[in-house]
């Protein structure tokens, strides 16, 4: 569900909406995505908003555009959130969790032990 | 003109019922007592009538019943159309104009209605027996045709109109407070008028005007035009409060 | 589409609305934010020229509406009910409304009583708040103005109820394109709906802004003092908190690459103001609050 009280932008989170989909398995390659009034229906959030966050994912080129028939996702576009999201956990969230763990004095060795432990010592 | 016509027949939405139930009511008064008359003489003085002691009217007594109708019309036209139409877009202007041919409406048929009744009573009269009052100052039922009766009717309740027109357009805009000056003034001029002495010539004068017809049709349209005039003066700077 | 200029208002010798200057375009949804009494009815009331201004200019592609039949029949604006009206039966009111009303669609007023289950028998003196602010939405929606307008459209609606109309709002607005404005001091719920807000405050606009601009230009940063200082000298405070040594304070404008990379490096926290802190820190002016 989107979240109103979230510091990201409601077509931000759209598109995250739309990622997540894909990512999930629910929305398939060369499938049309949710359209823009869809959005706004199941939302309740205004068309403009919602069509903000599609442009933004095929600007980025998950989404493309079909004339008259909407918006649909793109071969390859799994592939492309997994690698931006990848990005993502290496540059932002890994490094907050060592922050975190040097706060806590935990060691990169302790860490790695515990996510050994986690996947049953691999 | 299309928003004209929007208005004029917003404005006309319910005149069909009300001016129905109205005439409804007031011919049935006029039944009521004249049948009282029928069947129990002219010493049954029941319901409304005019009289000069001798000669009655039952139809004659509607002028006042009409009267009453206008002062409401008028606060109506404003305290509740205007509202109304303030909300939904209808410029001032066009409200006016449409509030002036609505009012024409009414007073056309309330004077054409009211001149029937008149004429009717005058065979009404004679079937029951009783003397019929056909002297009403402006005009008289047995000298006079119906057309001229409709006329003298029609201008007298287009002043009429016109004023009570006015008044509905203070009362919108003042509320209250408009009938405390209202009240105000109408002691001051009373009083006034009180104070002056009484000079024989003057009534004279009044009653020999009221006599030229032409004079007098020529004074209510003067009038009506004055006070419609006066209304838009008023009408035109108004604001929809509560 | 709307284009508002150095209006003025006031009643007797309070000032209401101060140069307000607006220009807005065709098919958005716009809200129009303020707390109580901060102008927002006065604007719209003017907007529809049932109030009259002190001066400026309001007009509508180009024409102005005051007077103006032409103009004026393309606006409608759904605001409570003056009282004279309300010995009057719901259906009477949608019968002169659908006389008045240029683009009036009976047909859709019919399913919108339907949808939201309104006994139009009744006098609306006779109906509760939440009942009677319905046959203002009605009016509103029904009316299909190219500007529409809803003062305070939640007014005594419990949430089903306002959640039935934003989605047929939403609905109708995809049908048929206009531009709409909804007034409230109550944010929380309608701000997705939103395409641009402005925020009265202070007898101005405060603001005017793309919903989704909005977050992107407002900044929390929190940190040491003396550290964010430099930084917010030229920016426009909205708020302000002291939590022990740490100063949090909120920032509307744009952030520079520079100045966020030494905010950074300073171990200064950055974070976006959500949408409704925003609005509440806009709409009431700058004032400063402290733990």
């Amino acid at each position: 569900m989107l979240d109103p009280s979230s510091d990201k932008s409601i077509y931000v989170q759209v598109a995250e909406i739309i990622e997540n989909e894909i990512l999930l398995g629910n929305l398939k390659e060369e499938e049309q995505a949710p359209s823009t009034n869809q959005f706004a229906k199941v939302y309740q959030i205004n068309p403009a908003t919602a069509g903000k966050g599609l442009n933004m994912l095929a600007d980025e080129g998950i989404l493309y555009k079909k004339r008259g028939l909407g918006m649909f996702v793109r071969e390859g576009a799994k592939e492309k959130i997994i690698k931006k999201r990848q990005a993502l956990f290496l540059k932002e969230t890994l490094p907050e969790v060592l922050r975190e763990a040097d706060r806590l004095e935990i060691t990169v060795a302790e860490i790695v032990d515990y996510i050994k432990e986690l996947r049953g010592g691999v | 003109m299309e928003a004209l016509k929007r208005v004029i027949r917003f404005q006309n939405y319910n005149l069909v019922k009300s001016l129905g139930t109205f005439w409804l009511v007031v011919l049935l008064l006029n039944i009521i007592a004249s049948s009282f008359v029928a069947v129990r003489g002219m010493s049954a003085q029941i319901g409304p009538m005019v009289s000069d002691g001798s000669y009655t009217s039952f139809t004659g007594s509607n002028l006042l019943i009409i009267f009453i109708f206008f002062i409401i019309y008028g606060a109506l036209m404003y305290h509740e159309d205007l509202a109304m139409a303030l909300s939904c877009g209808v410029t001032r202007k066009d409200f006016y104009k449409g509030a002036i041919f609505s009012n024409i409406i009414v007073v056309l048929l309330l004077s054409s209605v009211q001149t029937t009744l008149l004429f009717i009573e005058k065979i009404t009269a004679r079937l029951l027996g009783y003397p019929l009052l056909t002297e009403f100052g402006m005009f008289n039922t047995s000298t006079d045709s119906y057309f001229l009766v409709a006329v003298i009717l029609f201008v007298l309740f287009l002043a009429l109109a016109a004023i009570t027109n006015l008044i509905g357009i203070l009362q919108f805009r003042w509320g209250y407070k408009f009938w405390i000056g209202f009240g105000v003034t109408l002691v001051i001029i009373l009083n006034s008028a009180a104070a002056q002495p009484k000079d024989s010539s003057r009534v004279a004068i009044l009653l020999n005007y009221l006599s030229n017809i032409n004079l007098m049709l020529l004074t209510g349209l003067v009038v009506a035009l004055m006070f419609f005039t006066l209304g838009y003066f008023f009408i035109r700077k108004t604001g929809l409060s509560k | 589409m709307l284009s508002i200029s150095n209006l003025n208002k006031s009643y007797g010798r309070t000032k209401v609305l101060t140069d307000i200057n607006l220009d807005l375009t065709a098919n958005k949804i716009y809200g129009l934010l303020g707390r109580n009494g901060a102008g927002k009815t006065t604007l719209l009331k003017l907007i529809t020229s049932q109030l009259l201004r002190n001066s400026g200019e309001i007009r509508l592609d180009g024409e102005e509406v005051f007077e103006n039949s032409r103009a004026l029949e393309r606006i409608s604006l759904a605001k409570e009910l003056p009282s004279s009206l309300k010995e009057k039966k719901a259906r009477e009111i949608f019968a002169l409304a659908g006389l008045l009303y240029k683009d009036w669609d009976e047909e859709y007023k019919d399913y919108l009583v339907r949808e939201f289950n309104l006994n139009t028998k009744k006098k609306l003196s006779k109906l509760s708040t939440g009942n009677q602010t319905i046959v203002v939405l009605i009016m509103g929606l029904a009316s299909r103005s190219g500007l529409t307008m809803f003062d305070e459209p939640t007014l005594g609606l419990d949430a089903s109820v306002r959640y039935k109309f934003y989605n047929l709002l939403l609905e109708d607005y995809e049908k048929h394109p206009r531009t709409i404005i909804i007034s409230t001091h109550l944010i929380d719920e309608v701000a997705n709906l939103f395409e641009e807000v402005i925020i009265l405050s202070d007898q101005q606009v405060a603001l005017r802004e793309d919903v989704n601009t909005l977050l992107e230009k407002s900044f929390y940063l929190s940190g040491r003092e003396d550290l964010i200082n430099p930084i917010i000298k030229e920016k426009r405070i909205i708020h302000r908190e002291t939590f022990g040594a740490t100063k949090i304070v909120g920032i509307y404008g744009y952030l520079t690459a520079e100045e966020k990379q030494y905010l950074k490096a300073q171990g200064v926290e950055l974070s976006n103001i959500p949408l409704q802190k925003l609005f509440v820190y806009l709409t009431e002016g700058n004032k400063e609050g402290a733990i």
